[in-house]
This record gives structure tokens, sequence and C-alpha cells, in this order.
């Protein structure tokens, strides 16, 4: 079992605010969509983050862990290729399946918390991890809908998940906030009950109400329920990273240097 | 006609045209002391519409209100912007999603407030608009007229031998005819040549020496990227990137044309489509939402 090494506190790469994410002080590690890079091309803007040495975590949103068709190899293979190339501590993707029968979903839909999905996600993640060159990191995702039948909580699902893969955990307070809101889920009690000893970093984002259903947006600035959530994430036990994910309405670079010092007060209040 | 009588006729109508333009260039400028000289107008002057329109990204741009990306080449608005003039504001709109400077210069360097600024320094007598280019085209009809009538006249006399005297006059009054007057006058070019802006650096340089004189090499660089097509650019990204990851999959769904230009797929609550091939699940270039259906995660 590796251990994931001191990441710090970062933010998603993405190509729109590149110049930014390179000049943004306090920016220890970054995180990339996978699928939007080529397997043997990086952009400047990242070759040159890694040859200063910021780690570069690549983040893939379509391995669909969580489906029950065959795992797509290709997938796997390419994110392992972009793990190569960037020089990847991990790997991350989400507990979630995004196809079926041959549909996509274009959505990260969450896995029926039953035995039966749970061994299907189990032999997916195991297969995933023998095609990977390094450590593969699960996360969280915010759900509109709960399936019915569930045998387990969030939380146990994911301790068992752990428990059965060796896998690491990447837990969304965004999401944990979001899933509070819209499906009443009891966000400390999912703090409770994951194996934070295996937690490798931590996504932070804002998001915005929207005829009463709470969207994690990634467009809006990080509201202070989801900092708070962090707090006593980091209260708990001290992640070796933190990310803040924007994807979309991306405010000036002040504003971002500011959302990312406000992630380092919390989890330096908590050491 | 004798050929001496042809060359006074040839020198009078083509030189009338010369005069026309000379007195255009050097006409007298008009009292503008009510107003001084903005950054966008010298701009026009040093270079033009287009120089307008680079002056005003450059200038958003250090001023922290528009974004440029090093991998795309697109500048961004950020949300909330305000420019100083309608120039700036027009930019700020058309870059609320991702557009190269050159996308935006096609765009932009022929609109109204574009042309507009040409029209007012026209008026000031510092640059020639539409009406300076009528009053030297109208300065090479004589030229033309006068030869035509030379032409006809030759004919009736019984000299066709000779027309190639007055069709030497027709010619050059229709050289004269498509010879564009300069972007600005005599008076404009010393306008330039003794402005002084109280702008950052980089907006003064390009004003003065165009986009491609930008002092910050990195700027410059991103710049030129996003002039030429992405497949040429080598820009490192997937061609269409299915997601930024905010909240959505695209999965193979996107994997024609419906998330390209280095925007995600939508906001939030959307995804990238149902799909199941390669269409265009998301349409209209990644914006907004409704991509897909509800229920699902987000990362």
């Amino acid at each position: 079992m590796s251990a994931i090494p001191e990441l710090g506190v970062g933010i998603g790469w993405r190509p729109e605010i590149d110049l930014t994410v390179e000049r943004l002080p306090g920016v220890d590690f970054v995180e990339v969509v996978a699928e939007n890079l080529h397997a043997h091309d990086l952009p400047d803007s990242l070759r040159l983050l890694r040859e200063r040495g910021t780690p570069v975590i690549p983040h893939a949103v379509s391995l669909s862990l969580g489906g029950a068709d065959p795992l797509d190899m290709a997938k796997v293979e390419h994110l392992g290729a972009v793990a190569g190339l960037v020089d990847a501590p991990l790997v991350s993707d989400h507990v979630a399946f995004v196809r079926a029968g041959g549909l996509e979903a274009g959505h990260l839909m969450p896995v029926p918390r039953t035995r039966d999905a749970l061994d299907v996600l189990c032999a997916n993640v195991k297969q995933a991890q023998a095609a990977l060159p390094v450590p593969l990191a699960l996360e969280n995702v915010a759900a509109l809908l709960e399936w019915p039948g569930a045998d387990l909580g969030e939380g146990e699902f994911l301790a068992e998940l752990v428990e059965r893969t060796d896998c690491w955990l990447l837990v969304d307070v965004a999401n944990l906030h979001a899933n509070s809101l819209n499906l009443g889920t009891d966000a400390q009690a999912f703090l409770d009950v994951i194996p934070l000893e295996r937690l490798a970093y931590v996504h932070v984002a804002g998001g915005a109400d929207e005829h009463g259903t709470y969207h994690d947006t990634h467009a809006h600035a990080v509201p202070a329920p989801v900092l708070e959530l962090l707090g006593e994430l980091c209260a708990r036990v001290r992640p070796p990273g933190v990310l803040l994910e924007r994807d979309d309405a991306y405010p000036t670079d002040a504003e971002l240097a500011g959302e990312l010092a406000s992630i380092r007060t919390v989890v330096e209040a908590a050491r | 006609m004798d050929v001496t009588m042809w060359l006074l006729l040839l020198v009078v109508a083509i030189g009338w045209g010369f005069v026309v333009r000379h007195r255009i260039q050097n006409r007298p400028v008009r009292d503008t002391a009510g107003r001084s000289l903005t950054t966008v107008d010298i701009a026009y002057l040093a270079g033009g519409p287009r120089r307008v329109v680079e002056v005003s990204v450059v200038r958003l741009h250090e001023a922290g209100a528009l974004r440029l990306s090093r991998t795309t080449g697109q500048f961004q608005a950020i949300p909330g912007a305000v420019g100083a003039d309608e120039i700036d504001a027009l930019v700020l709109e058309h870059t609320e999603r991702p557009l190269s400077l050159r996308g935006l210069n096609n765009m932009l360097h022929r609109s109204p407030q574009v042309k507009a600024i040409r029209d007012r320094l026209a008026w000031d007598g510092l640059a020639n608009a539409r009406t300076e280019s009528m009053r030297a085209r109208r300065g090479a009809y004589p030229a033309i007229m006068v030869h035509l009538f030379e032409f006809a006249m030759l004919f009736v006399a019984g000299n066709p031998e000779l027309v190639f005297l007055p069709m030497t006059g027709v010619v050059g009054g229709m050289v004269l005819l498509q010879w564009k007057l300069p972007l600005r006058t005599v008076a404009g070019k010393r306008a330039v040549e003794s402005a002084e802006l109280a702008e950052p650096l980089a907006v003064t340089v390009v004003t003065f020496g165009g986009i491609g004189a930008h002092p910050q090499p990195d700027t410059r660089a991103a710049i030129r990227k996003g002039s030429v097509p992405s497949s040429e650019s080598g820009s490192g990204m997937v061609r269409s990137t299915c997601a930024a990851s905010g909240g959505y999959s695209c999965g193979s769904s996107c994997g024609g044309s419906s998330c390209g230009s280095g925007s995600s797929c939508g906001s939030s609550s959307s995804s990238c489509g149902s799909s199941s091939g390669g269409g265009s699940s998301c349409g209209g270039g990644g914006g907004g939402g409704g991509c897909g259906g509800g229920g699902g995660g987000s990362s």
C-alpha cells in the first residue's frame, strides 16, 4: 500500500484559467480532467507546471466504475497513460456509472447501494487498478435521487469499497453538502463512517440554490457551509490535499486567490 | 488633336485628381478643443479598425476584465466586468464565451461602434471615411470623362489609329479611381506622432505597434496560438473536450463537436446529453444547461 504524498492546496486546471493557475500564489497541486487531454501531448501550461514540480492529478469522469457493463479498458488505459505523462502520484474517478445498455447518461449517476452493486463496483475497481500505474482514488458524487432498496448507507458503502479494493478516497465536501440539502443525508455520519486514513484528497466547490434544489455548479463561490464541512473533515483527519474546483463563470484572479486562501485558512486552523 | 494637346489634357485631368486627394489629405482640422483624443482614437489613427479592437482587448486584459488562455489562445470576459467605453462593452459582450482575438476582430472591426470612431475622426479632419473616399473618387472623374470624350471625337474625326492616346488617360483615371485614400490625414498622422497615452505599457505599445508588439511573450504567444486553427496550434487538449468535470460527465457522447472550443458542456446541473453516439448532444457550443436528463450526480 503506497502512501499518498502531501499535496497541499490546489485548484482544478482548466484551459480557460491556465495562465491564472500558473500565476496564482499558493497553488501546491492541480487536477486535470483526464478525458480532455491527449495521452501523448500535454498543453504547454501543464508542461510548465510539471517543470516547476507542481503535482498534477488526472481526474477521470467516464470510467463508469459503478456500471454493470464491462469496463472500457481503453478509457482506463488512457487514464493510465495521462498519469504517466504527468508523472502523477495518483488518479481519481467517481463512485458512479455514466453508461448502461449502450446509452451514455452524460451524468455521474449514483450507484445503487446494494450488495450486488457493490460486488460489481469492486470488481470493476480491481480491474482498473490492475491496469493503472498509480493508486486510484474514488469520489463520492452529488445525486439528485437515491435508488430504492439500499442495503448500506453511503459511508458504509464506501468503507466496504475501500476495504475490499484498497482504493483511496476522494471526498467532495460540496457533494456532501448538496446531498444533505437535496436528499437529507447526514454529512457528519458519512465522515464518521468512512476510513479517513485512506483519504487521498478533498474536493471543494461552489454551488447555488435553484428552485429549491442545490446545484453543485462549480460556477459560484464556495458557500460557507461547504467550508464548514471541510473544517469538520479537517478536524478529524489531516487531508493530504484539498482542491478547489471551478469550471465556469470564472471570477477574477483575486477572487480565485481569495477562495484558495479561505480553504487554506480552514485547513490550517484544524492543525 | 495633336499630341501636345493630348498631353496637356492628360496632365490637367490627372493632375486634378491628385489635387483633390491632396486637399482631402491636408484639409484643415476642425476645432476639437472640447474633445481630446482617446486611446481608441489614437489606435484607429495608428492602425485602423482592427487596432481599435486589439487595444480594447489588451486594455481589458490588463485591467483583469478579460482572461486569456495559454492553451486555446482565447479570451473570456470575467463575469460582471465593466469596460471604459462602448468598444470595451462590445468586446466583453462577445467574450462571454471564449473567443480568439482573430475571431473577435472579424466580428467587431466593422461594427457600428468602430465605424463611429472612424466617422468622428473623419469629421475632425484626422481620418478619411466614406465621404472623403467619394470625394477622392470624384476627383478621378474628369480624367475619365475627358478622355472618353476625346476617344469618341477621334472616331468621329476619322483618326481611330490615335485612340491609344485617350485610352491612356482613361486608364490613368481608372487607376486614380481605385487608389484608396490613406486611413488618416496628414493631421491624423501628426496626432499619432504627438500622442501621449496614460495607459499601461502593454496598451501603449499595442496602440502604436499592434498586437504583435505586445511586450509580454506569454501573452503574445497565446494570442498567436488563438489565431491559428486548433488542429494546427497543438494545444495538447482533445479537440472536443467532453466536460470540465463540473458536475457532469460526458463520456463518449461528446465525441463529436458538441462541447468544443475549450468550453465545458454546460453549467452545473446540466450534462452533456444522453446520446450514445458522437453527436451534438450538448448544442450551442457548451453554454447553458439542459443538455441531459436530471437525476445524475456531480463530481
